[in-house]
């Protein structure tokens, strides 16, 4: 599906100069991409295109404000982001290795992001992701931190002694997708039964087979 | 004849009277329960029951149907012996205070002369039936429900007693014909209010009705200590808890409202057994939208009125009583 | 939390489940709790009993498909849970929604906002063991059903909002019913006046039941009038505005003490904005399409959104994958209040009698719908 999506973007680029801010995401993204991804290529790289309507781009013109703390995470977390971009008005994403969560999140706390919305996990065909989705009441921004972790033996740090709200956002992420958060204090099944077998929200889940 | 012994009379007579009580009482419950489910229901917004027969006069004959056809379903690890036996407690000892409360000059079934006396000394064993059905459900939910009901009965019973002082010492006797007597001129609830202030809400307490119905709270403990029972062991509870509304109320109109007396004018027997029972009605009646009205109170706050705001009150007015008896 | 069934009882301590049928829990939860007579030590809410599996449906079935299983999830105020969904879709699709329509969703959205705190007046006061409020609050909020039937033609579940506008416009004579309503609910408020705030056991009851502070209540993730109630005055619909919110003129209603009276407060100071927003809405109301152009087949590019919105009970969001080629959303997350403020129950609750813990529970108004999906 995506292996043409590379090759296109150097053509894209020129029509979308006169769009200053979605400029910046399509110029940096076939750069770095393939040199800075910890996993493999850009294939099931799902969401890394937020903007992609070639001729549409000046009709469709929305006053995308530029983020606020963007810059301001880029600095405090310049060796540890693998990428980011901006998607809307007050979103940020950033993209980071699943073992530089715990030192990113407290950077994040100390920048006044003291709101965790969720965390979501959400699987690709070669790796595995947990999403952070961080609000900051003073600064009335959303960041999205996605934690790139591996799919055969997905583990990643707890951040329950940050933020008391991750506590059974991740025990619904271990239960349905089977991410084993280390530091937990009651990793349990919560919202289905203890003796089920197996991690629904997988893409491998037989839908038909009976899991007791 | 075998009826001029007069041991075989008293006997008969007594017999015959219990009969004529304890039927008259009944009625009055099965009526009463239509009469709350009416009133609640027009406080609520809502018409009653209507159906069964004319304004639902028959709905209480349908519930009794009802509840004899149910199962009786006795949980597993239950003490049998207090499980069955509690219901029937409760009923036999919600009747006995009715021998000695007079409907009208004359039809008392017994006139006792320390008469208020035995009313309360027996309405204290109103306590053991329910924690006999708290206990032998084996449930968590019923035993706190029956703990409950020791601690509001123990902290009400006093300020009750309290408050009964000043009539009886106004009144000069512990007979209930006398007390009712010496009401012929002014009714005791403008010569003693703050008695009849304590006693009201000790009355409420004592009979477990709302705001203070912790031992039954419905959307706390289920249904406190009768979650476990079905058909008619459920009904005889709930025929009790009627019972106990119906001689309280009746309590009330006797020690402040004068019984069967309106000033200035004598009756004859009938009229004044229906200006009693109509007095009655209406101290139910207010009992009833106090029901419709006012959330419940917590066991914390339920003890400390009882103890901090009753008592105190009580003896002052005793104190109160004392001091313009003795001018 | 820890799993209490695995502490040994003292000796004088009881383990007693509170659930998961019960009159009092609003919905199938259950709550365990270790009780030292009638003090309680530790709870634990146990859930799942409604896991209907709502996120992994969403990958099976395709966007308008999916927009009705939305409805499902806070049932008791169905308008809101469509709003993220279609707000995501329109991001991902770069669809511009008219503006006549914006104004007939938010005023559909304050109107649910509206029957959503009056049910729980309602079972507040059901809880606290005034039958008679339960009455009362059912009966105003059939009033403000009768007008969301007139639109959508459902009661409870609507499936209204949806992307690219509504689904209907309104009907003949629905601006003059509003108003006609709105005018007179006030009136019908002044018996929840009398029967709440003139009523010593009630107050009494309520006060300092609770007591939660606003650090805390954000570090834990709560959100809503819970957190309003706490002293902090963030809204998502000030803070972070979508829809036309940001042109309405309402103020954000907040109480300095964390109590459960406090939250009470605050969401009776809402029904009274609500009505202010609607009418505002009402008066400005502009001419138009009630939706937009949509492909009757939606397949929005590849990319990721999260679009969050102000729920009655709190901040309702949905994080929307999609790749570029399938007709199903590729993940789909729904980040729902009552979820939240649950895990966020034992902090406060604990260490009081059985009696506030019901207090409590009622106070923080929760779904099971929404807490299990």
């Amino acid at each position: 599906m995506a292996e043409e999506e590379p090759v296109e973007k150097p053509e894209e680029k020129p029509a979308e100069k006169p769009v200053e801010q979605p400029e910046e995401k399509p110029v940096e993204k076939p750069v770095e991409k393939p040199v800075e991804r910890p996993v493999e290529e850009p294939e099931e790289k799902i969401e890394e295109r937020p903007v992609e309507k070639p001729e549409e781009e000046p009709k469709k013109e929305r006053p995308v404000i530029k983020s606020k703390v963007f810059d301001e995470i880029k600095e405090a977390l310049k060796d540890k982001i693998v990428d980011s971009w901006i998607m809307s008005e007050r979103r940020p994403f950033i993209i980071i290795k699943g073992e530089d969560i715990l030192k990113v999140a407290k950077t994040l706390v100390g920048m006044e992001f003291d709101h965790l919305s969720a965390i979501s996990g959400v699987e690709y065909g070669d790796r595995m992701e947990c999403a952070y989705h961080i609000w900051s009441y003073s600064k009335r921004e959303l960041v999205t931190v996605k934690a790139v972790i591996s799919k055969d033996n997905p583990k990643i740090d707890s951040l329950t002694p940050i933020w008391k709200s991750a506590d059974w956002h991740e025990r619904e992420t271990y239960d349905l997708m089977g991410i084993v958060f280390e530091g937990h204090p009651d990793l349990r099944r919560i919202l289905l039964s203890d003796d089920f077998k197996g991690h629904p929200l997988r893409k491998d889940f037989e839908l038909t087979e009976k899991p007791w | 004849m075998i009826l001029d012994n007069p041991l075989v009379l008293a006997l008969v007579k007594g017999i015959v009277g219990v009969i004529i009580l304890i039927s008259f009482i009944s009625l009055n419950v099965l009526f009463l329960t239509w009469y709350e489910r009416k009133v609640i229901a027009r406080i609520q917004v809502r018409y009653g029951p209507n159906r069964a027969g004319k304004f639902g006069l028959l709905q209480p004959l349908a519930d009794t149907a009802k509840l004899l056809a149910k199962e009786d379903i006795v949980p597993e690890k239950a003490d049998r012996a207090v499980f069955t036996f509690a219901p029937a407690t409760a009923f036999a000892v919600a009747l006995l205070p009715t021998m000695a409360i007079p409907f009208a000059s004359g039809l008392i079934v017994s006139d006792l002369n320390i008469g208020i006396l035995y009313i309360i000394a027996v309405s204290s064993l109103a306590t053991i039936p329910v924690i006999m059905g708290g206990w032998g459900s084996n449930n968590k939910y019923t035993l706190l429900g029956g703990m409950r009901t020791i601690a509001q009965s123990i902290s009400y019973e006093i300020p009750f007693v309290l408050s009964i002082i000043g009539v009886v010492a106004l009144a000069g006797s512990l007979s209930m014909v006398q007390i009712i007597n010496a009401q012929t001129n002014i009714w005791y609830v403008f010569l003693q209010p703050l008695g009849f202030v304590v006693f009201f809400i000790a009355m409420i307490a004592e009979t477990s009705r709302i705001p203070f119905d912790l031992p039954e709270s419905e959307s706390e403990l289920v249904a406190g200590f009768h979650t476990e029972y079905s058909g008619m062991k459920f009904a005889m509870f709930l025929f009790a808890e009627y019972i106990h509304m119906v001689v309280a109320s009746a309590l009330l109109v006797i020690l402040f409202f004068g019984g069967w007396n309106i000033p200035f004018i004598t009756l004859p027997v009938i009229a004044q057994a229906v200006v009693f029972i109509g007095k009655m009605y209406v101290v139910m009646t207010v009992m009833i939208w106090i029901r419709g009205t006012l959330p419940r109170i917590t066991i914390v706050q339920m003890t400390s009125i009882g103890w901090k705001v009753l008592i105190p009150l009580a003896l002052l007015n005793i104190m109160i009583t004392g001091i313009f008896m003795s001018l | 939390m820890v799993q209490i069934s695995e502490i040994p009882t003292g000796p004088n301590e009881m383990i007693l489940n509170l659930g998961p049928q019960h009159p009092s829990t609003h919905g199938v939860c259950r709550l365990v709790l270790r009780t030292d007579g009638e003090k309680v030590l530790n709870i634990e809410p146990v859930i799942g009993y409604l896991h209907r599996g709502i996120e992994k449906l969403a990958e099976n079935r395709t966007y308008i498909q999916f927009l009705p299983l939305t409805d499902r999830l806070d049932y008791v105020a169905a308008m809101g849970n469509n709003m993220p969904y279609a707000m995501a879709i329109e991001d991902l699709m770069e669809i511009e929604v008219p503006e006549r329509a914006e104004y007939i969703r938010v005023i559909m959205l304050e109107l649910q906002r509206l029957a959503s705190h009056l049910l729980f007046v309602a079972t507040f006061g059901a809880d606290l063991g005034a039958w008679t409020v339960l009455m009362y609050g059912f009966r105003e909020r059939e009033r403000i059903l009768d007008l969301l039937e007139m639109v959508s033609g459902g009661r409870l579940l609507y499936s209204y909002i949806y992307p690219g506008g509504v689904r209907y416009d309104l009907p003949e004579g629905f601006v003059e019913k509003c108003r006609k309503t709105l005018k007179e609910l006030p009136k019908y408020f002044e018996d929840y006046n009398d029967y709440f705030y003139s009523n010593e056991i009630f107050l009494k009851r309520c006060e300092g039941v609770g007591v939660l502070k606003a650090e805390d209540a954000i570090n834990l993730g709560i959100t809503g009038p819970i957190l309003r109630a706490c002293g902090a005055p963030h809204d998502l619909r000030k803070d972070d505005p979508y829809s036309i919110y940001d042109q309405l003129d309402f103020k954000v209603i907040t109480e300095k003490e964390g109590d459960t009276l406090a939250r009470f407060n605050v969401r009776m100071g809402e029904i009274y904005e609500s009505i202010n927003i609607v009418n505002q809405a009402l008066d400005s109301l502009p001419e138009g399409d009630f939706r937009a152009k949509v492909p009757k087949v939606l397949k929005p590019p590849p990319g990721a959104v999260y679009s969050r919105t102000e729920a009655p009970r709190g901040e309702l969001s949905i994080y929307l994958l999609s790749d570029g080629e399938s007709k199903n959303p590729y993940r789909l997350k729904i980040r729902s209040p009552s979820f939240c403020n649950l895990s966020a129950f034992p902090f406060f609750a604990e260490g009081d009698i059985l009696a506030n813990v019901v207090a409590n529970f009622a106070g923080i108004d929760i779904v099971l719908g929404d807490v299990d999906r």
